[in-house]
């Protein structure tokens, strides 16, 4: 008597145990899938099949920084030509420029292999951006502002005030030369706005070609 | 064998301890479901509605239909945006972007709105104080942890209190986060509009005098949080000041000056001999100074860049961009005593100051020149020797309604974040000096820049951020890290100091 007791109180207990772990294991499921959502977005250029989507090819020009040079001279940055899915979406194109600007110069896939590092080979230009760069997200307003929002691990390998204007530089003249969609851009870091990019340069403002 | 009957009759028996049981589950569970969810209580009035918040990535994001019903909002969806219509305006929820749109005008919030199949729209937690005072005639304020109450926005306001000195009124507007209002001079008032950034309207200290300030009214129908002090028969200037810690705003109102002499007086009042250097809660123009003391002094500011927990760049080598620039401000500091120059250093010792902190210690003294020391690094090691900053955010910005008057006496009346802006011409010469002499030390032909520098904005005096070489750099990095040549380097600032001086 006593042992069936003890079995049917154990198979109740289980049962709400099992019952409320479900509802646990199916609150946190739902979590990580929102948690995963942005990340989705934010790399939707891998996961969207652009070829799919494309109307053909686009060649675009990238802005690279020329080693020594300083902003104030006309030959500060050098333009890349890259070709880049055509789809009707501006901001997916936007999105393929940037991650073609953050994986450095090098028009090849060897030499973008050996520039990997993000450092200087003989010759070779090096990249504003730390290698692995990703973007987080980027969209284009009505008035013509593209929003640029970066990690916060990729603003912490910007350091001083030249680095911080060359990334700026870099990235407003590769997005506004190629589209017309296009004419200033303005930062945001981990989502928010920040009073400088990486302690020096304010980005309160959105930047346009000088 | 089972026998049916048997087993209802233990059931039977057993029922007050299966009662029991199930109970104690239930509170457990209620109180781990607690654990998990965070409970969102909105008071109305006498009227309490409890929702649950759920945590994503750190942030607490709400259920839009259940603020709905407890706000009084519509919603309508349409495709991947939401439509929220308020009793004053709509705005619109833009799926998976941090961004609300009221109008042409565009609302960052701290976190991406989402849209779950399950349960619909969610939005983060500052949507609540961003967005919907856009659209609502009522406004939600946290009292604490999940907490809010709803409040017609006209109990919204700041804490106003006046301190009368003999000289001059001082009406304090003290606020419970940093406010940026925006400060306009009319004819017979003071506007001073603090837009969203309003709190308890709980009474407001008029001053004891009415000659210089007759008086401060709040209309609490405009809904944009807007005070008005009205002038007195003796007023003369006002002077603001936006101070963080704790956030307030500051306007000393003056009397009319009688004669120059008098004017003189009044504007060397301020000053006070702070030890500006560590200091917290910055000296700015903290009123209560006392009067009659000596004009301000008149030095140049070296700020040594970074400090404390920001170490700035680190070469290989061990050198370190936060040591480097103390060192070589101290030695640029005795290179201006020793020219007869006063000078004073924002940090002294290896401490985070924050750039405001930085920039209140130029806006303190009666400073001729203001320059910070920092360290260049790029991705190229080509990239070689020093580069002199000038701040031109100004130039970039829209003109904002309070900076039209033409007046001479701008420069005491424009915005903190706007000081430099009457400046710009000088900080270019000064950045001219200095860029020419550190040239010589590093035979470079560099040109300096003008780029917007948060720290350089509020700085009322001439003003420049110097990267006194590249760490990046073989060559620049022996220069900044050598002794010999870190003395030479303050040789030539100093110089180039005093030849901007002269």
């Amino acid at each position: 008597m006593k042992e069936k007791r003890l079995i049917i109180f154990g198979i109740l207990l289980i049962f709400i145990a099992v019952v409320f772990a479900y509802y646990l294991i199916m609150q946190e499921r739902e979590r990580h899938m929102v948690l995963q959502e942005p990340d989705s977005s934010a790399e939707d250029l891998e996961t969207t099949d652009l070829k799919q989507q494309s109307e053909g090819e686009q060649t675009v020009q990238l802005f690279f920084y020329n080693p020594g040079k300083f902003p104030a001279d006309p030959d500060f940055l050098l333009p890349e030509e890259r070709i880049i899915y055509q789809i009707s979406d501006p901001t997916l194109m936007a999105r393929q420029v940037m991650q073609e600007l953050f994986r450095g110069p090098g028009q090849d896939a060897a030499s973008r292999a050996e520039t990997q590092e993000g450092i200087t080979s003989a010759g070779r230009t090096p990249s504003a951006f730390p290698s692995g760069t990703r973007l987080r997200q980027l969209f284009i307003l009505s008035d013509g502002t593209a929003v640029v929002d970066l990690y916060g691990s990729t603003v912490n390998n910007i350091e001083g005030a030249f680095h911080e204007l060359l990334a700026i530089q870099s990235v407003t003249r590769s997005l506004v030369i190629n589209f017309e969609e296009i004419n200033q851009v303005r930062f945001l870091v981990e989502g928010k706005e920040q009073e400088t990019l990486a302690g020096h340069v304010s980005i309160s403002h959105p930047f346009r070609l000088e | 064998m089972f026998y049916p009957e048997r087993s209802l009759s233990i059931l039977m028996k057993m029922r007050n301890r299966i009662f029991k049981a199930l109970l104690i589950m239930l509170v457990t569970g209620f109180c781990l479901s607690v654990l998990f969810a965070q409970q969102l209580v909105i008071r109305d009035g006498s009227r309490q509605t409890s929702m649950t918040a759920r945590v994503l990535e750190g942030k607490s994001y709400y259920r839009i239909i259940e603020l709905a019903s407890a706000l009084q909002f519509r919603i309508e969806e349409k495709g991947n945006s939401l439509e929220i219509i308020g009793d004053r305006g709509s705005l619109t929820v833009i799926q998976e972007r941090p961004l609300v749109r009221s109008g042409s005008q565009y609302i960052l919030l701290s976190a991406p709105a989402v849209k779950l199949r399950s349960t619909g729209w969610w939005v983060p937690v500052d949507f609540l104080e961003k967005g919907l005072p856009n659209i609502l005639s009522r406004k939600l304020v946290n009292t604490g942890g999940n907490t809010y109450r709803i409040e017609s926005l006209n109990q919204n306001l700041v804490r106003v209190e006046t301190v009368d000195y003999p000289d001059h009124v001082s009406v304090v507007f003290r606020a419970s986060k940093q406010v940026s209002p925006r400060i306009r001079e009319f004819n017979d008032f003071i506007e001073i509009r603090f837009d969203k950034y309003i709190v308890d309207l709980d009474d407001i200290e008029n001053p004891s005098t009415i000659d210089v300030v007759s008086g401060i009214t709040f209309d609490p129908n405009d809904g944009l949080g807007t005070f008005r002090v009205s002038k007195g028969n003796r007023y003369g200037r006002y002077r603001e000041y936006v101070l963080s810690n704790p956030p307030r705003v500051v306007i000393d109102f003056f009397e009319k000056p009688q004669d120059r002499q008098q004017e003189e007086r009044i504007a060397g009042s301020d000053a006070a001999v702070p030890d500006a250097s560590i200091s917290e809660d910055i000296p700015g123009a903290a009123p209560g100074v006392p009067v009659g003391s000596p004009p301000r002094e008149e030095v140049v500011v070296i700020d040594p860049g970074h400090g404390g927990i920001d170490s700035g760049l680190e070469a290989s080598g061990g050198a370190v961009e936060k040591n480097l620039t103390l060192a070589l401000a101290r030695l640029v500091e005795q290179q201006l005593q020793a020219r007869g120059i006063k000078a004073r250093i924002t940090r002294n010792r290896d401490v985070y100051l924050t750039p405001d902190q930085r920039s209140s210690v130029a806006n303190f003294y009666s400073t001729r020149a203001f320059v910070s020391l920092h360290i260049g690094g790029s991705p190229s090691s080509e990239t070689q020797g020093p580069v002199v900053y000038v701040d031109n955010s100004y130039e970039n910005q829209a003109e904002s309604p309070a900076d039209d008057t033409g007046n001479p006496d701008d420069a005491l009346m424009i915005p903190w974040d706007q000081g430099q802006k009457p400046w710009l011409g000088k900080s270019r010469e000064l950045a001219g000096s200095l860029q020419g002499y550190l040239n010589r030390l590093f035979l470079s032909e560099n040109r300096s820049l003008e780029i917007p520098i948060s720290l350089l904005e509020p700085i009322n005096a001439p003003a420049v951020l110097i990267e006194t070489g590249f760490l990046t750099n073989e060559v620049d990095r022996e220069f900044l890290v050598t002794a010999g040549y870190q003395e030479e380097m303050a040789k030539l600032i100093a110089e180039g100091i005093a030849a901007f001086l002269r």
